[in-house]
């Protein structure tokens, strides 16, 4: 196991090594730098440009820049903020990464809460109005797109009920979350039903619970000693991938809501070529989703002995 | 599997007769028979055949161009909305959905913003496919180090954050000369297939790996069938189910990404030339009504019903699909 | 009970909980903080340490508060006089310091922290006299020696302040800011520093000496870099000294209280203000990207000033009550059609004028804008000394468009080729360029083609005259309200101007003179010369002054609005009038 381990961790640094290269290479392909944001609000002198350049080491061959950005970032380093002048990236993600963290664990919360349940009950209710209903919501989950949602929500629960305000900016407090946690959740809450509800089904046609049944176990007792905790395996295995998803994909709901987290910084970033803060986003971005990854795979080397066998 | 061709003497046998001539039943047959009996699946095949005649048929169907501007005609309501004392924005049957901010007919853009959302959930999987099957095949039936080295191909791939792989692609390449071709949907293509072969190939990884010890497979080596053989006539017919069913949660996938992407300004380009095959999308639609909003909610509305209802269609179908090609299923 | 199931579970819970917790850490409390202070003492500089303390201020009761909550459409990145340059920070800026001159409601240079001013005989020095017992909010006296190390530092290479480009007509100060940091050292970068004709003669007096006559440069002097930033706050604060009110201390009529990134700022009104305390108590402003949302907090009235958005103005001006709070009035900005004078077919002057002929102001304005832009057929904006109200040349006319290209010999307009307009694209920007690509083709019969390319890239491109696109968009936001900067600084060979390829040695000799030129009168008539001089060249289509638009609350009073005002009305010259009728609040 513990050669497995390292042998995985080790792949990532190549793995890592190419999103950077991918990522740079990229950034650089368009046209404009840093100080060519919107002409009308900014006018950079072009003398100035150059002590701009110079002093950010912008004006260096590209594959210098590339390599000291690696040999920097594998010392934790992501350089400075071309936007956020003064600030150093990996400070502006630790500083924003937890408000990120914190909507997607919520949303996640919201997602289980809902949707397991759902998923679960429709299997049991198989067929009936409770079934359609769950399907339904699930598949709607999934179609509607999230700012579409989301802009309703706030016209619906700001304007037109007042159970929030439209500028929710206590952070610290528990109102503001709500409708972006919702939103956020609602398409990984229907994947969840329904994921939930076809592994349930599953579950109900195995051997072992006509076995209990046939033992004379109260349905009760077959339902949560047997057939939940097998049932819920695939859902436990997607929770991770799940995670990772709602937090690198919130950057719409971030900006709709204006949350103060780092979505919304990733994608200000692009448009304004701030170099370093993109190639540090997708960097940490992509160490996150690595991580879930490699949990995922350590889960099912856990449950399923075959797999390790093999590799 | 063929049925034995001779025949009984006539008037001996009646069950016999009757097994003669019995249609061909093949597993295909039986899956189209099981995916017909569900209902939604079929609810779904029946609107996606709709928004496909939209798509061909727009230019009979939009009852405006898509691009045609009409002054002082901005923001108009939907035609089922009065409002008292604004004839430039009250409901006018010949605007069923109203205007947009240059005033022009909503509708007419949603008919023709159905091309660009088929267009783009259908095209992209003709590479991804082909990419998807060749590398899965080849890293799960030769196995070793070439395998190996494939799925930490992937490894890369997947490893990138997809939606910002997206942004990231469309804002670096969209004003080369060849993020230009069609209004950026090539690039736009492109960008789709780069991401979602990785699933593709995993899946048949997966099924060829399971399938390489089959015993028919042992049997067709021992006869001297060579790898292709193998490969192409064994090995991809019976991977095909997952395959189908994969391709059929990707096509929502890709209208929603491009939704996304049109909605931050990242999608089609727009074009003047009125006879241009793709005109809009349903996601630049969204994101002219986005800022609308309150000037006209049906301009963000009606997209947005749009999208979610192919989602849904092609969602039911492949839920059918599954259902209807898994053969564990009892009828 | 510990089965693999129930590990993998217990595992995925402790990772979910471990990347809460840095959420759920409680933020450290703010401590008392040692700063050192340059005090004057009879004209001797002494240092001192203390522990600053806030000032106890009377806090009103609540509900009595006179709060003014204004929407800004962006989280200001920095706020720091010698390095921002974008309006919302500089909207900040303005209300934390003021600086050596200020505006009026008609832009006109009054006195601010210096009580007069004087040049020498050809405008090549000035002198700024301050006034009396000015100090900063925490009660440190401002002195002249304070604007010497403003003005240095903005030029200095080691800041690298975008707008560093102002100061630059200050003798040393080109030198100095344009300095490579990586080859000097330190001791030969302050001497470059010491060599930059700033000085403070006494704790009154500021002398500066400039590269050319600029008897304009009291106007500049006004803007947000020569504020008087507090050296030793900057340097004990950190990198995030400008968020925190223990070190963003200034002079202005307010005091920084609190700032959340991406949320909202809020500042309160400072009581020991010279020029009296501010009407309202406080300030905030709340960063909201999307009008559509902002909109919505207005209505709710969760915001007393708003941004409006055109696509909002037809909603608006249908509603009884919010057409009455709409306000719309000509901002400092004017947009215009540029040509590639050096490409063809645009390199030919007829052609130029043919297009400018064929563009309809007036429905660009009603049918694009909805208003939120008014035409013109000149450079220099109303509201700013120089605007010419007798010009009309090249006025919309489509019969006299045609006969110029007729003249140009293009007889059949369509072998002029695929005319090709770039622009930054954005939905609002696709509906109007292709309003606009219509309209020439209906007027000319020309055949256009659009390219909309990325905003960023589009900047780039209109940077450097080899990649300037052949037909597009820009404009200008003044820097002071002053000729000179509208004229000079664009249009003169070998600045902005020439990014179209544009030169002519009579428009510049007329800008030198005007720019030299001490008589006030005499000043205007010679800048108003020189720009019938740029109109007649044709070098673009003078299209429309953009529009600032805004909702107000009724409650709000005084403002006093003028063209600059870009980020929120009255924010140049109503700081401390504006005000709250209490009694109209719901």
């Amino acid at each position: 196991m513990i050669k497995y381990l390292i042998r995985r961790f080790l792949w990532l640094v190549p793995v890592f090594f190419t999103v950077a290269l991918v990522t740079f290479v990229l950034m650089h392909a368009a046209p404009g730098g840093p100080w060519d944001t919107d002409p009308m609000m900014r006018k950079v002198d072009p003398r100035t440009e150059a002590v701009l350049n110079r002093r950010y080491g912008l004006d260096k061959p590209l594959w210098q820049q590339f390599l000291d950005y690696v040999w920097n970032a594998a010392q934790g380093k992501l350089g400075p903020s071309y936007r956020l002048r003064g600030r150093q990236v990996e400070d502006v993600l630790r500083e924003r990464f937890p408000t990120t963290a914190k909507l997607g664990l919520l949303a996640l919360a919201m997602a289980i809460v809902v949707g397991l349940p759902l998923g679960v009950i429709a299997a049991l209710r198989q067929n009936t109005w409770v079934d359609y209903f769950s399907l339904f919501f699930a598949t709607v989950g999934t179609a509607v797109p999230s700012f579409v949602l989301g802009i309703f929500l706030i016209i619906i629960f700001a304007s037109w009920l007042h159970w929030v305000t439209v500028l929710e900016s206590d952070w610290s407090s528990f109102k503001p979350w709500i409708l972006p946690a919702v939103v956020l959740g609602v398409g990984t809450a229907a994947y969840i039903a329904r994921l939930s509800r076809s592994s349930m089904l599953e579950v109900i046609r195995q051997d072992y619970v006509r076995t209990a049944r046939a033992k004379g176990l109260s349905e009760r007792a077959i339902i949560l000693q047997h057939m939940l905790q097998n049932a819920l395996i695939p859902v436990v295995t997607i929770l991770g991938p799940a995670l990772a998803n709602l937090i690198t994909g919130s950057f719409i709901i971030e900006t709709l809501f204006r949350v103060p987290g780092m979505g919304r910084l990733y994608v200000t970033a692009i448009n304004q070529r701030d170099y370093s803060m993109i190639m540090g986003t997708t960097l940490f971005y992509a160490v996150i989703i690595a991580l879930t990854n490699l949990g995922v795979d350590i889960t099912y080397g856990f449950l399923d002995p075959r797999i390790k066998a093999s590799e | 599997m063929a049925v034995a061709t001779r025949r009984p003497a006539p008037g001996k046998n009646v069950l016999a007769l009757d097994f003669a001539l019995r249609k061909e039943r093949s597993l295909w047959g039986d899956a189209w028979r099981r995916l017909v009996r569900n209902k939604a699946a079929v609810l779904g095949m029946v609107m996606i055949v709709f928004f496909a005649a939209l798509a061909v048929f727009a230019p009979l169907i939009a009852p405006h161009g898509p691009l045609e501007i009409y002054s002082n005609n901005a923001f108009r309501a939907p035609a089922w909305v009065h409002i008292a004392g604004d004839a430039a924005h009250t409901g006018d049957p010949s605007f069923l959905l109203g205007t947009d901010s240059l005033g022009r007919d909503v509708l007419s853009r949603l008919i023709y913003g159905t091309r660009t959302s088929m267009v783009v959930g259908l095209v992209p999987l003709i590479p991804t496919l082909l990419i998807g099957i060749t590398v899965g095949m080849a890293a799960g039936y030769i196995g070793g180090r070439v395998d190996n080295l494939l799925m930490r191909f992937t490894d890369v791939v997947y490893a990138f954050p997809g939606l910002l792989f997206f942004v990231i692609m469309m804002t670096a390449l969209r004003d080369t000369s060849f993020g230009k071709l069609l209004n950026g949907l090539f690039l736009l293509f492109i960008s789709l297939s780069l991401v979602a072969w990785v699933s593709v190939a995993r899946l048949v990884r997966g099924q060829v790996l399971s399938l390489k010890e089959k015993e028919f497979v042992e049997a067709a080596r021992m006869i001297g069938a060579s790898d292709w053989c193998i490969m192409l006539r064994h090995l991809l017919p019976n991977s095909l189910g997952p395959i189908i069913v994969a391709s059929a949660f990707m096509i929502p996938g890709s209208i929603m990404t491009e939704a996304i992407l049109g909605f931050l300004g990242l999608g089609l380009r727009p074009p003047t030339n009125p006879r241009a095959p793709f005109p809009t999308s349903w996601g630049s639609i969204c994101l002219e009504g986005y800022a609308a909003i309150n000037a006209q909610p049906w301009l963000l509305l009606a997209p947005a019903i749009c999208i979610a209802l192919i989602m849904l269609a092609f969602t039911f179908v492949g839920d059918g699909l599954r259902d209807a090609l898994d053969p564990r299923m009892i009828e | 009970m510990f089965t693999r199931k129930n590990w993998t579970i217990v595992a995925t819970l402790i990772m979910v909980v471990t990347l809460i917790l840095p959420a759920c850490q409680a933020a450290p409390a703010s401590e008392p903080v040692e700063v050192t202070r340059v005090v004057y003492k009879e004209g001797t500089p002494e240092v001192i340490t203390e522990v600053v303390t806030a000032t106890p201020e009377p806090t009103p009761e609540p509900g009595k508060e006179k709060v003014l909550r204004i929407h800004l459409n962006s989280s200001p990145d920095l706020i720091d006089p010698q390095q921002s340059s974008f309006n919302n920070e500089i909207a900040h800026l303005s209300l934390i310091y003021q600086g050596l001159t200020a505006f009026d409601e008609n832009l006109e240079t009054i006195p601010a922290a210096a009580e007069s001013w004087e040049y020498n005989e050809d405008a090549t020095e000035i002198t700024f006299h301050l006034r009396e017992g000015l100090k900063y909010s925490d009660g440190t006296p401002v002195t002249a020696d304070r604007f010497e190390y403003a003005l240095k530092r903005a030029a200095d290479p080691r800041v690298a302040g975008e707008y560093q480009y102002i100061v630059f007509d200050i003798e040393g100060a080109e030198e100095f800011g344009t300095a490579n940091v990586e080859e000097l050292s330190d001791e030969e970068l302050d001497a470059l520093r010491d060599a930059m004709q700033v000085k403070a003669l006494d704790a009154k007096t500021l002398w500066m000496k400039l590269t050319h006559p600029a008897p304009y440069w009291h106007t500049v002097m006004g803007l947000w870099v020569a504020y008087p930033a507090r050296k030793e706050m900057i340097e004990a604060g950190g990198d995030l000294w400008w968020q925190n009110p223990e070190y963003q201390v200034g002079n202005g009529p307010f005091i920084l209280e609190s700032f959340e990134e991406q949320v909202k700022c809020v500042l309160r009104a400072n009581p020991n203000y010279w020029a009296g305390r501010p009407k309202v108590d406080k300030i905030e402003f709340h960063f909201i990207p999307d009008t559509a949302v902002a909109f919505e907090a207005y209505k709710n009235d969760e915001l007393d000033i708003a941004i409006l958005a055109a696509e909002d103005l037809a909603t608006i001006m249908a509603d009884p009550v919010l057409s009455k709070e709409a306000m719309v009035e000509p901002g400092t900005v004017t947009m215009a059609v540029m040509f590639h004078n050096l490409r063809p077919p645009f390199d030919n002057k007829l052609v130029r004028e043919a297009f400018t002929y064929a563009f309809d102001r007036e429905g660009w304005c009603n049918d694009i804008l909805h208003g939120l832009g008014t035409p013109t057929l000149q450079w220099i904006p109303p509201g700013v000394v120089g605007y010419d109200p007798s010009i009309d040349m090249y006025d919309y006319d489509v019969e006299k468009a045609r006969a110029k290209l007729k003249e140009a010999g293009y007889n059949d307009p369509q072998d002029l080729g695929e005319i090709v307009i770039t622009y930054p694209s954005s939905p609002r920007n696709q509906t109007r360029f292709e309003w606009l690509a219509n309209m020439w083709q209906q007027n000319l019969g020309v055949t256009i083609a659009l390219d909309p390319v990325e905003p960023t890239t589009f900047t780039a491109l209109t940077k450097d005259v080899n990649t300037t696109p052949l037909v597009y968009i820009l404009g200008w936001i003044q820097d002071y309200p002053d000729p000179q900067n509208w004229l000079s600084v664009y249009w003169t060979c070998g600045a902005f101007g020439e990014r179209i390829g544009y030169c002519n040695e009579e428009f510049d000799s007329l800008c030198s003179l005007a720019d030299a030129e001490l008589d006030p009168e005499k000043r205007v008539e010679l800048y108003q010369e020189a720009q019938r001089v740029l109109i007649g060249d044709c070098p673009g289509a003078f299209a429309y002054n953009r529009a600032n638009s805004y909702l107000v609350k009724p409650w709000v009073k005084d403002i006093g609005y003028t063209p600059m005002d870009a980020a929120w009305p009255g924010q140049w010259a109503s700081q401390t009038t504006v005000d709250i009728d209490l009694s109209m609040l719901p």
